[in-house]
């Protein structure tokens, strides 16, 4: 146990971005999915909220103190869809530079393509892979392509 | 002679050999002649030579007579001489020898008898008078000689006239004190002195002048004989030589001449000379002997036969003249006679019998009246024509009659020609109509086709195609020449002419179609009302699969047997498109179908998958956050329970993911994103997650090491970086699982053509015999099996895929308890690089569909 705490803390210590200066707000209805990156967030330090239903996202951001660093939107939402709070966000002239990271279990081959097109910054698959999720992170703040599957 | 004398013609041989003969006749003349000539010729020269002989003697004849008058009017003066002193006697001399211009005499001796000197006290018997110039008559010299008293000799030849009182020749040497030894010839003769006595007197003429005579003559013999062998002498009449070829010759027994002329065969004479044989050498000899009659003195020449010329070049260029004209005539004769009696009539049969020979009968045959071989031929030729004009005669006959006999037939032959041209016309229009319609791909075109060519060919208004269903049962209406392509009616395969024909299979004709009793009611009624009908069944494979039916207006014609034949052929051509166009449209149908299908299968997993994947989701983070205590601490069991969980949900992911792969792969709808990517990352990724899998297994940690040989800087590569993580993310877990102690390796280098990834193990290794089904779906190893290792069976053929994809193989070696090991090389270009800018491009693997 010791030893992926080290493997985890390890990996943080050697990389420059301080993930406990980042703010994340995560889209996510599926309550086991949203426990899941709470609990990814909690152990990297990461301060994020959470909205599960998909509506008033764009409040919830303007809401956050500071503004979020990252958005994590699933795809598969109950009246909306990740694409449609994406176009909100990219509209809103406070949001619209925010990375957007599109988090879902869709099938990547036909969803990627779509997401890209549609303007997210990154895609992680479900399940994210605790092994990697910190570097996919850290890629994605570096502006790096990441387009990812479990 | 025979070399090429065969290629010539006839005249031209008979020329040659009359020439020939010719040419032997004339010179076996030419000769004979020659050799009369040549005895001619001798005898003509002998006798120049005789003549020569004869006037040379004259000559030396002419000068002895003219000096023997002188000799006597000397004679006759000192006969008469009152005195006989010194000086009476030179002067009568000197009247005498001046009256004659002509004299040669030089010296006159006289001889005076003893009885007068007794008398007259002379003491000198000779007197000796020496004319310098013998022309002029000048005594210039007188000698005297004396006998001392005494008798001259009787018996010297000088004093030989006292006895005979005849003149006596002879020659003697004169010694001058000044002048130069020259002969004489010397005449003696008797004077009377007195009564009783009688002197000698003697006259020299100088032999020099005998000398040129003599010489002369052999001159001439010379010029005659063109030789120097001739020798001329002169001989006196006791045969001793006085002169040869001019000298002198003092009186030496002339044995040659004596023995020559003794030898002188009489019988041998040719013309007045003796032909003798040479003592000495043995030859034949002409000798001309000719008689000075006063002194008896001969003059002989002698010449060699053979210098004797016998032969003269005007006489061969005679010779050759005469051949020659003679040849030349002799060549104008044969030829002359050749031409008209044997070249003429043979050039002439000979075209003749070539006329004759290639049909031509109009050549006149001369040369029949020849009572020759000539003539012979001819009239043998005469009766070959008249039979042959005969046969022709007979042939003509029969050609015509064979030619009016091939003239119906022609007309037979023509009217069935004609016929088959027809024929063969109807079946041309019907081919190039057909080939419009079956050379159209698809089948509406063909259907449209079929039936707008058929009208052309029919000369019809109305058609209209019929298909029997599968079952068949019904007759669809494919299409018709009134109204849209496809109008989909149908009826019952008994109805109508076209049922009836598809049932008799045959065609059927009906004339007047309103009467017809099984006339088939229509929806779409055609605009104009046929009266003429025919349906012909469409036959594939012997089995009737339609039927065409053709309208014409009561302005047609009714259909007739042509029509049936070419509708009937048009049809059998046809009706394979046809069907061949039914066949492909229902292939297609089902193949899209198919596509369809299997897109929707492809669908509902990518759906159903997603709906799996959450839960999943929550399972495995949950469990792995769990196990590594992220909830709470966690006993030594609990850990190895979260494990096997986590390890369960994670291969039932797989499993969904891998199903999910393999029904895209199996579909063509495989999707690569190609990108520019260092693999680096994807390695880190991979190892990272193949450690997680380690942690998971009980006491793999501790007895397996993962070790990494990767290459510090590699270059970019065009890949799908997702689908070769999971690729090596394969092949490094299934090294971990296969592996109970030892190692696994991944080795990653950059080599010549790209990217080279290995995976080795020492682990259990994979038997020969099962190499093959590893990367078959679903086929895993008897020891995967018997160990109960968990395991898709589906990882392996689904990395072959994606590797291939990129353009490299995955190739595997191993022994079986030591270990193995699996690599690739992902080159630098593949077909699918130059993507816009480096932006992921996408690949579709087969035709997707949207």
């Amino acid at each position: 146990m010791l030893r992926q705490l080290t493997l985890i803390v390890g990996e943080l210590m050697s990389e420059e971005i301080d993930f406990s200066k980042l703010n994340a707000l995560v889209v996510e209805d599926d309550a086991g999915g949203m426990a899941i990156i709470g609990v990814m967030m909690r152990h990297l330090g990461i301060k994020a909220f959470i909205n599960t239903t998909g509506e008033g996202v764009i409040f919830m951001a303007h809401a956050m103190k500071p503004p979020p660093d990252l958005i994590f939107l699933d795809i598969n939402l109950p009246r909306t869809t990740g694409y449609d709070i994406l176009k909100e966000i990219r509209a809103d002239d406070k949001l619209k530079e925010v990375t957007v990271v599109a988090v879902t279990a869709q099938d990547a081959d036909t969803e990627i393509p779509k997401a890209k097109e549609s303007g997210f910054d990154a895609y992680i698959g479900k399940p994210i892979s605790r092994m990697r999720f910190p570097r996919q992170l850290r890629r994605i703040l570096r502006g790096e392509d990441v387009w990812e599957t479990y | 002679m025979s070399f090429g004398l065969r290629n010539l013609s006839i005249g031209r041989r008979l020329m040659i050999i009359v020439t020939g003969v010719n040419l032997v006749v004339l010179l076996s003349i030419g000769l004979i002649a020659f050799s009369s000539n040549r005895r001619a010729l001798e005898s003509q020269s002998t006798r120049r030579f005789a003549e020569k002989n004869q006037q040379v003697t004259r000559g030396i004849a002419d000068e002895l007579n003219h000096t023997m008058a002188t000799v006597n009017a000397l004679r006759v003066t000192l006969s008469n001489l009152p005195s006989y002193s010194q000086t009476q006697m030179r002067t009568a001399i000197q009247n005498i020898i001046s009256q004659d211009e002509d004299i040669l005499i030089h010296r006159v001796s006289v001889y005076r008898p003893a009885e007068m000197i007794a008398n007259e006290a002379i003491d000198d018997s000779v007197v000796v008078f020496q004319i310098l110039a013998p022309r002029t008559g000048v005594i210039n010299e007188t000698r005297t000689y004396s006998f001392d008293n005494q008798q001259p000799d009787p018996n010297a030849l000088m004093f030989a006239p006292l006895n005979n009182h005849q003149p006596i020749w002879f020659i003697q040497d004169i010694a001058y004190a000044d002048a130069q030894d020259i002969g004489a010839v010397s005449v003696a003769i008797s004077y009377q002195y007195s009564d009783e006595l009688d002197g000698v007197l003697w006259v020299d003429i100088p032999q020099p002048i005998f000398d040129e005579m003599v010489a002369l003559q052999q001159n001439r013999l010379g010029l005659l004989s063109e030789t120097v062998n001739g020798i001329a002498m002169l001989i006196d009449k006791e045969n001793k030589i006085l002169n040869s070829n001019g000298t002198r010759v003092n009186a030496i027994p002339a044995t040659f001449g004596a023995d020559l002329l003794a030898n002188v065969d009489l019988e041998a004479t040719i013309d007045g000379l003796y032909l003798v044989d040479d003592p000495v050498t043995q030859e034949q000899v002409f000798v001309a002997s000719d008689v000075i009659s006063l002194n008896d003195w001969k003059l002989v020449s002698i010449l060699p036969r053979t210098d004797i010329p016998t032969s003269s070049g005007v006489l061969i260029l005679q010779l050759l003249l005469i051949s020659v004209a003679g040849i030349v005539a002799m060549i104008f004769a044969v030829n002359y006679f050749s031409r008209s009696a044997i070249i003429l009539p043979l050039l002439n049969l000979s075209q003749a019998a070539q006329e004759i020979g290639s049909g031509d009968l109009r050549y006149h045959i001369d040369y029949r009246h020849f009572d020759d071989e000539i003539g012979y031929l001819a009239r043998a030729m005469e009766g070959m024509k008249g039979n042959i004009s005969h046969s022709y005669e007979e042939l003509r006959t029969w050609s015509r009659t064979l030619e009016a006999r091939v003239y119906d037939r022609t007309k037979e032959l023509n009217a069935t020609r004609r016929e088959a041209e027809e024929i063969a016309n109807e079946l041309r229009a019907v081919y190039d109509e057909s080939l419009a319609v079956v050379t159209e791909p698809t089948l509406e075109p063909i259907l449209e086709q079929f039936t707008h060519r058929i009208l052309i060919l029919m000369d019809a208004t109305y058609c209209s195609v019929w298909l029997l269903d599968d079952a068949g049962e019904r007759l669809r209406r494919v299409t018709h020449t009134e109204g849209n392509v496809i109008d989909e009616f149908s009826m019952n395969v008994t109805e109508g002419m076209v049922g009836r024909s598809i049932n008799d299979q045959t065609a059927i004709v009906i004339d007047d179609y309103e009467s017809y009793p099984h006339r088939a009611e229509l929806p779409h009624a055609p605009t104009a009302i046929y009266k003429r009908a025919l349906a012909v069944p469409l036959m594939f494979d012997g089995t009737p699969r339609g039927a065409v039916f053709v309208g014409r207006t009561e302005a047609g014609d009714p259909f007739d047997e042509a029509d049936t034949r070419r509708l009937t052929l048009f049809a059998n051509l046809v009706s394979p498109a046809v069907r061949n166009a039914q066949l492909y449209n229902q292939r297609e149908a089902a193949r899209r179908e198919a596509e369809r299908a299997n897109h929707v299968k492809t669908r509902f997993l990518a759906s159903v998958t997603h709906e799996l994947r959450t839960p999943l989701n929550l399972v495995i983070n949950n469990m792995d956050f769990m196990r590594i205590g992220a909830f709470g601490d966690v006993t030594e069991e609990q850990l190895s329970r979260l494990n096997q969980t986590v390890r369960s949900a994670e291969h039932l992911l797989y499993l969904i993911n891998d199903l999910l792969d393999v029904s895209k792969i199996e579909a063509g709808e495989m999707q690569l994103f190609i990108q520019s990517t260092d693999v680096h990352t994807i390695i880190e990724d991979s190892v990272d997650t193949t450690y997680a899998l380690m942690e998971k297994i009980e006491g793999k940690e501790a007895r397996v090491t993962l070790i990494t040989d990767i290459d510090e800087t590699l270059p970019k590569i065009p890949i799908d970086a997702r689908r070769i993580r999971q690729v090596i993310t394969n092949l490094l877990s299934n090294a971990v699982k296969f592996t109970h102690d030892g190692e696994v390796k991944l080795t990653v280098k950059a080599v010549e053509s790209g990217i080279m990834f290995a995976v080795s193990d020492t682990g259990i290794g994979i038997p020969d015999g099962e190499l093959d089904i590893l990367f078959e779906a679903f086929e895993r190893t008897t020891q995967a099996k018997e160990e109960n290792i968990e395991g898709t069976g589906l990882g392996l053929p689904i990395s072959q895929f994606l590797v291939q994809q990129h353009g490299g193989i995955l190739e595997v070696k191993s022994v079986a308890g030591k270990g193995t090991t699996f690599m690739f090389t992902l080159p630098y270009i593949t077909p699918m690089d130059e993507t816009n800018d480096g932006q992921a491009s996408i690949i579709p693997m087969l035709k997707s569909e949207d």
